[in-house]
């Protein structure tokens, strides 16, 4: 039972946070007149879920050599059409009619934004993307590993401030100008 | 082609080492961090661009704006990419752990959740200011709003906007919840 446990205990782990991310992929969409979505998204119990996924797809990486290799070469090769199916997903929500109303109860990231439809919002879409870029990484030693982390932390002092820089600048001009030469 | 030799002498290393460790054993065949990393930076711009179209939308100007037409296709975009950049975090992270020794990943990691830390509190004061000013503006200013923008600063835990009723309190830095999310996942990396 040990030997068992500790030859297929990775699989388990990673399948349970695999099923975690799904459960919550199916009923957010199930339910799109209920919080669940939204309340979800945004929650870091449930980003942590992803990143414990990211962190097991690591250790199964290294434990499954064969497997692992086989699939490299296959993503390796199909990275373009992996982002290719990626961007087509996306251009065709171009030209959607905004459906934003704060009294109503939908499928949505923030409070102010327009209500989604249930196909939009699929977590696992999102993994498989992540997923698809682990595996086409290639295997060379890193060079820069400081630099990128320098830039790491730019980006995310960019990301806390975005909001305050938009909705400053919003309110200069709504000053400067009135708000109808805004849009 | 390259390619193939790489992988097939990766697959040999592990085998050789993986009867003596199993798990995490130190050999050639790691991932790249570096490209990682780069994949989390790109995710993250693409994260940032996304939440901007969607901050220049009517629903937050108040009036008509040429970025409708692409603010759903920001949404979606935006939720599967902060969905990548999670799981691309997680393995980076475990990656950068596995690759670098221990006391060199503390510090590492310790200069990145001390940065993030900084700029979720100078944010939060921020957001007070302008957030109320800008709901006084609009006519939307409530003071549990103000009161959870600080809680959620200071706690930096996103899990309590959980209603989308307007009565219920909503943050002001509505795109601060990645940061605030991944400093809880990189404080627990180690553990994981």
């Amino acid at each position: 039972m040990p030997a068992l446990a500790d030859r297929h205990s990775d699989v388990v782990i990673c399948l349970m946070a695999i099923i975690g991310i799904v459960l919550f992929t199916v009923f957010g969409p199930m339910q799109t007149s209920s919080n669940i979505f939204y309340a979800n998204a945004c929650s870091v119990t449930y980003r942590s879920m992803e990143f414990n996924l990211g962190v097991h797809l690591i250790f199964m990486y290294r434990r499954h050599p064969t497997l692992t290799s086989t699939v490299h070469r296959l993503f390796r090769k199909n990275l373009f059409f992996v982002l290719l199916f990626f961007s087509t997903l996306w251009w065709l929500e171009v030209g959607q009619p905004l459906t934003a109303s704060t009294q109503t109860t939908c499928l949505r990231l923030y409070f102010w934004n327009a209500c989604l439809q249930d196909h939009h919002a699929f977590f696992v879409r999102g993994c498989l993307l992540a997923f698809a870029l682990l595996m086409a990484t290639d295997t060379s030693v890193s060079t820069n590993t400081k630099g990128e982390l320098q830039l790491t932390q730019m980006n995310c002092t960019a990301i806390v401030f975005c909001w305050l820089v938009c909705i400053a600048e919003k309110m200069v001009l709504d000053v400067t100008f009135g708000g109808d030469v805004i849009p | 082609m390259e390619v193939s030799l790489v992988s097939a002498e990766c697959t040999a290393d592990v085998r050789s080492n993986f009867s003596l460790v199993s798990g995490f054993d130190g050999n050639s065949c790691d991932v790249n961090v570096q490209t990682l990393l780069r994949h989390c930076n790109i995710l993250t711009i693409l994260f940032l661009a996304c939440s901007v179209i969607t901050f220049c939308s009517s629903a937050y100007t108040g009036s008509g704006s040429t970025l409708d037409a692409v603010v759903v296709m920001s949404d979606v975009a935006c939720i599967d990419i902060s969905s990548a950049l999670f799981v691309t975090s997680g393995s980076a992270l475990a990656a950068l752990l596995h690759v670098t020794e221990t006391v060199v990943y503390n510090t590492l990691v310790h200069t990145l959740a001390l940065s993030m830390v900084l700029d979720i509190l100078a944010a939060t004061v921020a957001s007070v200011l302008l957030g109320s000013m800008n709901a006084l503006l609009t006519h939307t200013f409530k003071w549990s709003d103000v009161g959870f923008t600080v809680l959620e600063g200071l706690t930096t835990l996103r899990g309590l906007d959980f209603q989308q009723v307007e009565s219920a309190p909503h943050s002001y830095n509505v795109v601060a919840w990645p940061v605030q999310s991944m400093l809880w996942c990189i404080l627990s990396s180690k553990g994981v």
